[in-house]
C-alpha cells in the first residue's frame, strides 16, 4: 500500500495544471481566450483552498489505496486496449478483437481452456454481426 | 378528439403496429449497446423506412426513439456503463443497487419511471404542441445563459462529501469543454496541433471511457483483491424481484410527477437538451430527498433521470410537430424522415396531413404502452444473463463492447483512444474522491454558457442588464440563486440553533 496525503497532493497537482491552463489560455486572442481564463483562475482558485483544507484539516485527507498487483493489472490492461487500436487497421476487426478478448480473458484469470476456445470468437463474431448487418456500422477489414 | 380516435384506430392495424413494436424493440437492443444511441439508429433506419408506408416508417422511428432512451439504462444500472448518454445519472444509484443485489428492483424501477415520464409527456404532445412551442422560441441567448447556471446549481446535489473537490471537477468540465473552436471566432484552443480535436473531445467515447472502462478497471480491481485474499467470488448475485411494489410506486410518485415536469419543459425548449433535464431532475431529487443518501442505490436516483429522460423523448417533438423546429438533434432526423416521406412540419402539417400528425403523437403514448412489459422482460432476461458471466470473461466483453461502440459513432480510433483516455481517468477521479457527476455536467453546459454568455453580452453591446431585463433568464437566475443559497441559509440556521 502507498501512504500519500492525497488532497495535498491532489491540489499541488491541480494548481500546476492550472497554471499551465491560464499561461496557455493568456496566448489566445482576447475573446475566444476570455472563458479559459475564467476557468483556469477558479481551478488555481479552489486548487489553493483544497491545500489549504487538507493542510489546516489534516484529519479528513485519506490515503490513496492502490494496490501494486491491481496498478500493475490495470497497466497491462490499458497497453493491451492501446496494442488493439494501433493493429486494427492492419489485422482487422474480427482478428484484433479475438486477440484482445483472449488475452484480457487470460490476463483477468479466466482459465477455462474449453470455453476459451469458444467463447471470444463466438462474442467478438456476434459482435460483429450486430453492428455490420443489423446496425449497418463498418467495422475495420483486413488489412484495411 | 375525432383525429386521435382516428389515429388510434389506424396504429391498431396489424401493418402499422408491427412497425412500432419491431421499433420499440430495436430501440431497447441499441440503446443497450455502450456508444449506439437512438440519433445513430434512426440515421440508419432513415433510407430503409424511405421504401415503407409514411405510417409504418414513422412508426419504426417512434419505436425506437422512445424505447432506445429507456434502454440505455439497463447496462447502466448492471454493468454501470451508459449505454446511452441519457443513462449517465441512473448509474450513479442504479449501479450500487445492483451490488446490493438488487438489480430486478432498479431496472423495474427505471421501466416504471420510463414509462410515467413517457406517457405524461405523450399527453402533453396531444394536448398542448402548439401553444407550448410558441412560448418555447422565447429562448434567447441570455436565456440559455441562464439555463446553464441553473444546471449549474445542481452540483450541490451531485457533490459528494466535499463541495470544494466537486467545484474543481466542475472547473475540470468547463476546461474540457473549451477543447476545440472557439464558439465565437473559430479560434483552435488547446487542440495540441490534431485537427481530431477541433470539434472538441468526441462526448459519447468520453462517456463510455469514464464510466465503463473506468468500471472494468474496478472490476480488474476487484479479481486482484480476491486472488490475493483467495476469497474469488462463485456466488451469482440476486435478481430479485422486478415489478415495484405499490408502497414503492406510491413513494416515487411525487419524483416521477417532479422530474416529468422537468423533462417536459426541457424538451420543448430547442437545444436544452436530455442531460440537463436529467441533471436538474436528479438534482431536485436529492433536495426533496435530504434525509436520503443519494450515490449509495436510492430508488429516487433512478426514478428521476428516468422519467426526466422518457418525458423528453415526446416533448422534443412539440416545436418540430407545431413549428417545424426539431428540439433536438434526433428530432432533427425525425424532421428528415417526415421531409422524404413528403410531409412538412409545422402548422401545416396538423392542417394537411392531420392522419400523420395525430399518428405520430398517438404513436409516442402506445410505444410508451409497448415499452413497459417489453422492458421489464428484456431487462430480466439481460440481468439474468449477465450475471451468469464469469467476471474475467464479462470485464474483457465489456472492453470489447466500449471500443467496439466508440469506434462505431463516427468511425474513428481516435475515439477508441479518447475512450482508453478517460478511463484511467476515470479510475483515477475515483481513487482520489473527485465524483464523475458534476464534471459531464461541466462539459455539456460549458459550451451554451459560453455561447449565450458571450451572444448576450454581443447582443446587448457588453450591458450585463440583459440578464435580469429579460423576464424567463431573471427567473431562471433567481430559481440559480434559491438553489444554491436556500441549503447555505438552512446550514447556518441549524448551526445558530446548536450553538444556542
Amino acid at each position: 500500500m502507498k501512504a500519500v496525503r492525497l488532497d495535498t497532493y491532489l491540489s499541488i497537482v491541480l494548481l500546476v495544471a492550472g497554471t499551465l491552463v491560464f499561461m496557455e489560455a493568456k496566448s489566445f486572442p482576447q475573446t475566444p481566450g476570455e472563458f479559459p481564463v475564467w476557468i483556469s483562475t477558479i481551478l488555481i482558485g479552489l486548487s489553493a483552498l483544497l491545500f489549504i483544507q487538507s493542510v489546516t484539516n489534516r484529519h479528513d485527507d485519506k490515503k490513496l489505496d492502490i494496490n501494486n498487483k491491481v496498478l500493475i493489472q490495470i497497466g497491462i490492461t490499458a497497453v493491451a486496449i492501446g496494442t488493439y487500436i494501433i493493429l486494427l487497421p492492419y489485422l482487422g476487426y474480427i482478428i484484433a478483437s479475438f486477440i484482445l478478448v483472449l488475452s484480457l480473458s487470460i490476463l483477468f484469470g479466466y482459465r477455462s481452456i474449453k470455453y476459451l476456445a469458444m467463447t471470444p470468437l463466438a462474442a467478438v463474431l456476434l459482435c460483429w454481426v450486430v453492428f455490420l448487418f443489423i446496425l449497418n456500422i463498418p467495422l475495420p477489414g483486413f488489412a484495411e | 378528439m375525432e383525429n386521435l380516435i382516428l389515429a388510434f384506430s389506424q396504429i391498431m392495424l396489424p401493418s402499422v403496429f408491427i412497425f412500432l413494436f419491431a421499433g420499440v424493440l430495436i430501440g431497447l437492443v441499441v440503446g443497450s449497446i455502450p456508444g449506439i444511441n437512438d440519433t445513430v439508429t434512426l440515421a440508419v433506419l432513415i433510407p430503409i423506412s424511405f421504401t415503407l408506408e409514411p405510417s409504418s416508417a414513422l412508426m419504426l422511428l417512434v419505436g425506437v426513439y422512445c424505447s432506445a432512451c429507456y434502454g440505455g439504462s439497463i447496462p447502466a444500472i448492471l454493468l454501470k456503463i451508459p449505454g446511452t448518454a441519457s443513462s449517465v445519472v441512473t448509474l450513479l444509484d442504479g449501479y450500487p443497487m445492483t451490488k446490493r443485489g438488487q438489480a430486478g428492483k432498479a431496472l423495474g424501477i427505471s421501466t416504471i419511471s420510463s414509462v410515467f415520464g413517457g406517457l405524461a409527456s405523450s399527453l402533453v404532445l396531444m394536448f398542448f404542441a402548439p401553444a407550448l412551442a410558441i412560448y418555447a422560441l422565447k429562448f434567447g441567448p441570455a436565456e440559455y445563459c441562464a439555463l446553464a447556471i441553473l444546471g449549474f446549481s445542481t452540483v450541490a446535489g451531485l457533490s459528494g462529501k466535499n463541495i470544494i473537490k466537486s467545484l474543481i471537477v466542475c472547473a475540470l468540465g468547463l476546461f474540457v469543454s473549451t477543447i476545440g473552436l472557439s464558439p465565437q471566432t473559430g479560434f483552435p484552443r488547446y487542440d495540441f496541433g490534431s485537427v481530431w480535436l477541433y470539434e472538441g473531445v468526441p462526448f459519447v467515447p468520453m462517456l463510455i471511457g469514464l464510466f465503463g472502462v473506468a468500471s472494468v478497471f474496478h472490476m480488474v480491481e476487484k479479481m486482484v483483491k480476491q486472488r490475493i485474499e483467495g476469497t474469488e467470488e462463485t456466488i451469482v448475485p440476486e435478481v430479485g424481484r422486478i415489478l415495484p411494489n405499490w408502497k414503492m410506486v406510491k413513494r416515487l410518485l411525487p419524483t416521477w410527477c417532479t422530474s416529468t415536469a422537468i423533462g417536459n419543459v426541457m424538451g420543448i425548449i430547442p437545444g436544452a437538451g436530455m442531460l440537463m433535464a436529467i441533471y436538474l431532475s436528479y438534482g431536485q431529487a436529492v433536495r426533496s430527498n435530504k434525509d436520503k443518501k443519494f450515490g449509495t442505490g436510492v430508488p429516487e436516483g433512478i426514478a428521476a433521470p428516468e422519467a426526466a429522460n422518457n418525458a423528453v423523448v415526446a416533448s422534443s417533438m412539440v416545436p418540430l410537430l407545431s413549428l417545424g423546429v426539431p428540439g433536438n438533434a434526433t428530432s432533427a432526423l425525425f424532421l428528415g424522415a417526415l421531409m422524404i416521406q413528403g410531409l412538412r412540419p409545422g402548422p401545416a402539417l396538423f392542417e394537411k396531413s392531420p392522419d400523420i400528425a395525430y399518428l405520430i403523437i398517438v404513436g409516442f403514448f402506445v410505444a410508451n404502452l409497448i415499452m413497459g412489459p417489453l422492458g421489464l422482460l428484456f431487462g430480466k432476461f439481460l440481468s439474468r444473463t449477465v450475471f451468469k458471466i464469469p467476471q474475467a470473461f464479462l470485464a474483457s466483453i465489456v472492453i470489447l463492447l466500449c471500443c467496439t461502440g466508440a469506434y462505431a459513432i463516427d468511425n474513428s480510433l481516435f475515439n477508441i483512444w479518447v475512450t482508453l483516455a478517460f478511463g484511467i481517468i476515470g479510475f483515477g477521479f475515483d481513487k482520489v474522491g473527485l465524483p464523475h457527476a458534476p464534471f459531464v455536467l461541466a462539459i455539456i453546459l460549458g459550451a451554451m454558457l459560453e455561447r449565450g454568455f458571450s451572444q448576450a453580452l454581443a447582443i446587448s453591446d457588453g450591458s450585463y442588464m440583459i440578464f435580469i431585463e429579460k423576464p424567463i433568464s431573471l427567473g431562471l437566475l433567481i430559481a440559480s440563486a434559491c438553489f444554491v443559497l436556500f441549503p447555505i441559509i438552512k446550514f447556518l440556521l441549524n448551526k445558530t440553533q446548536k450553538q444556542r
